[in-house]
């Protein structure tokens, strides 16, 4: 019955190759759907820890409790022996000092407002790390030079090498205000540092607003990235039990992972159903096609149906014979679709994608990256593939119950 | 003998009439502003003073030397955490220079509202313009007793919206024409901040306030207040010192 699966599946060349262009279609939209969508998934939560909270995030307590009003005056003193210190618990790769703010940038006669990075400045990973880019000029190397992003370049018309006159708040609610030559364009891939910012050197931006040796958090990066919500609760006993001994008051501290303070993370869960829902739908969609195709495939081949039940075939035989024949022109299909769809993840995943074409833009403070560098495991490929000739076998097999339907003598019957 | 018993009468019903009505509470607002102006005025002066700004940190200390004449001001930090800060007030608007910009900033009217140096005095609090006949619309709302002082009790109500405080009551010292408390309110009646004029500093009949304080009514735990520690009134100054192509200098 197989070979002659086979053999029917040339038989009507028009019939089988637009069934197997439904299973290569749906697998290949299907890959890239979930390509897209959890590279994006993943990139969110790589930026917002990279970027937003480090794995756990060290900041006083007042700083957040008053964070709307950028309580400034609640900084970390002398926060290097405690980086140090942090740094040196096992669990942990690198401890990056930040203080991030607002500032006004005075642009004819007028003050802007600009958001202001400010990071140690050879070795920050905003600067340095993955998803960053030099796009112009050069890194930071004089006490009053600063990076800025593509959009501030725009917004207030400069260039590089240009001087702008920047005017913070300071710790003691004055304010003071600063000129800087822009050394160089920093391309950020993510989307909610990429508008006006301006990264500068961390220990000049603490002269300039009165810290002295400060900084307003500390980003925790774990060496392990997959490490599970529950096995948090032991570093971060690790970083309160550090504060301690550096004489520091605990309680003035906030220790938060990035479960805890991140907007994201409560919207994961719903991303990674969504993603389901889009592929079930597309599951939907082929499995509607190899149902429509099928169909008329019986339809078409009622009298071949009718003469084989009459040569002795069992009714169960000439369905299993169908099914064979949609399952061989779905495998196809699917392993055609699986691999033009790994060369699109693969040439994307090298050149990056750019996601502004699907608005992602109005999404501006997610974190979501302005390029997308999409990767799937191995695994979705074979899942993905595996599950479209499952929806090919479950259509079939219903759509082949009609067999058991069609009258033999009738379909036989030849009308003049 | 009658006739001069009656003059005598009559002359003593003069002056006791002439007393009463030097000592009579006026009852005319933009008079009653016009005298505390006069009382207050001078053509130019110099002075030092210490500022004194506590929140729930603690307290920060600064002091400041600060030029007037014709109503303009210039302030320049000498001691704290902004030394070396420029403030030039010229009619509505304040020139700051901070000593590592390159560029002398301008703030428009909206700036005034300000905090001046981090305290709770805003630019306009230091700086401003006295003429409340100008900018207010003012009625008595009676007479009080204040630090065993009878004051007049004036409102104001600003003419523009532009204006920092909306509404103030002015408690104006009855006898001297001096303010003594400010309460500067929202339009919405929102008590913001009360300020309280004491240690009057009096020269050749020029009265100044030797201490202002302000208590902040919104953060409940901020005030501030400035000490003059010297004055001289009526000095000559350059006019060029209130230049402000001149302030990085």
């Amino acid at each position: 019955m197989l070979s002659l699966a086979l053999k029917n599946t040339k038989r009507n060349r028009r019939r089988s190759i637009l069934t197997a262009l439904a299973s290569l279609v749906s697998v290949l939209v299907i890959i890239i759907v979930l390509a897209y969508q959890l590279s994006m998934v993943d990139s969110l939560i790589d930026t917002n820890v990279l970027h937003m909270t480090g794995n756990i995030r060290v900041r006083k307590a007042n700083y957040s409790r008053y964070e709307d009003a950028q309580p400034m005056q609640f900084y970390i003193e002398d926060f290097e022996p405690l980086a140090e210190e942090i740094g040196k618990i096992e669990e942990i790769d690198r401890v990056e000092p930040i203080s991030r703010f607002f500032v006004s940038v005075y642009h004819n006669n007028e003050m802007k407002k600009a958001s202001l990075i400010a990071v140690d400045k050879d070795n920050s990973s905003f600067i340095h790390g993955k998803g960053s880019e030099l796009l112009a000029g050069h890194y930071i190397e004089k006490a009053n030079e600063i990076l800025v992003s593509p959009g501030f370049l725009k917004t207030f018309s400069k260039e590089v090498g240009d001087k702008i006159t920047i005017v913070t708040r300071t710790t003691r609610g004055g304010t003071n205000g600063v000129s800087f030559t822009i050394a160089g364009v920093l391309f950020a891939n993510d989307a909610q540092i990429a508008n006006e910012t301006i990264y500068a050197d961390l220990g000049r931006v603490s002269e300039i607003v009165q810290m002295e040796n400060g900084a307003i958090e500390l980003l925790v990066i774990l060496k392990d990235q997959d490490t599970k919500v529950e096995e948090y609760r032991d570093i971060k006993d690790k970083i309160v039990s550090v504060i301690e001994k550096s004489g520091r008051e605990s309680s003035d501290y906030q220790v938060a992972t990035w479960h805890e303070v991140s907007m994201v993370y409560p919207f994961i869960n719903i991303f990674y159903i969504a993603v389901g829902v889009i592929a079930f739908l597309f599951f939907l969609i082929a499995s509607s096609l190899i149902i429509n195709t099928t169909t008329m495939s019986i339809m078409e081949r009622k009298r071949e149906v009718s003469t084989l039940a009459a040569l002795g075939f069992e009714r169960k035989s000439i369905r299993r014979m169908f099914i064979q024949e949609s399952l061989v022109i779905s495998l196809v299909g699917s392993i055609i679709g699986t691999v033009i769809a790994a060369i699109v993840v693969i040439l994307f995943g090298k050149i990056g994608f750019d996601v502004s074409i699907f608005g992602v833009e109005a999404m501006d403070g997610w974190g979501y990256p302005k390029l997308l560098y999409p990767h799937l495991d191995w695994y979705w490929y074979v899942l993905c593939a595996a599950g479209m000739i499952a929806i090919t076998f479950l259509a079939s097999f219903l759509t082949t119950l009609k067999i058991n339907k069609i009258e033999v003598t009738d379909a036989l019957r030849v009308e003049y | 003998m009658t006739r001069k018993i009656l003059l005598t009468f009559l002359f003593l019903l003069i002056a006791l009439t002439g007393l009463w009505a030097d000592n009579a509470l006026l009852t005319d607002p933009h008079e009653i502003l016009e005298r505390m102006e006069e009382a207050m005025d001078f053509e130019t002066a110099k002075f030092s003073a210490i500022l004194e700004s506590t929140d729930v940190l603690g307290t920060t200390s600064t002091t400041f030397d600060t030029w007037e004449k014709d109503g303009d001001t210039l302030l320049l930090v000498t001691e704290g955490p902004d030394r070396g800060q420029k403030i030039l007030r010229l009619e509505d608007s304040i020139f700051i220079y901070y000593p590592s910009a390159e560029e002398i900033i301008r703030l428009s009217s909206s700036g005034l509202k300000n905090s001046f140096l981090g305290s709770d005095f805003s630019y306009e609090d230091l700086t401003g313009d006295d003429d409340y006949d100008d900018r207010y619309n003012s009625t008595i709302t009676g007479t009080t007793e204040y630090e065993g002082r009878l004051c007049y009790d004036i409102l104001l109500k600003a003419k523009k919206t532009s204006e920092t405080y909306q509404v103030e009551r002015v408690l104006i010292d009855a006898e001297l024409f001096i303010p003594l408390k400010f309460e500067l309110s929202s339009k919405s009646g929102k008590l913001l901040k009360t300020m309280y004029y004491t240690d009057w500093i009096v020269d050749n009949g020029i009265y100044f306030p030797g201490k202002i304080l302000v208590a902040n009514n919104v953060k409940k735990t901020n005030s501030s207040q400035v000490t003059i520690t010297d004055i001289v009134f009526n000095l000559p100054i350059d006019d060029g010192l209130f230049s402000k192509e001149d302030l990085a200098w």
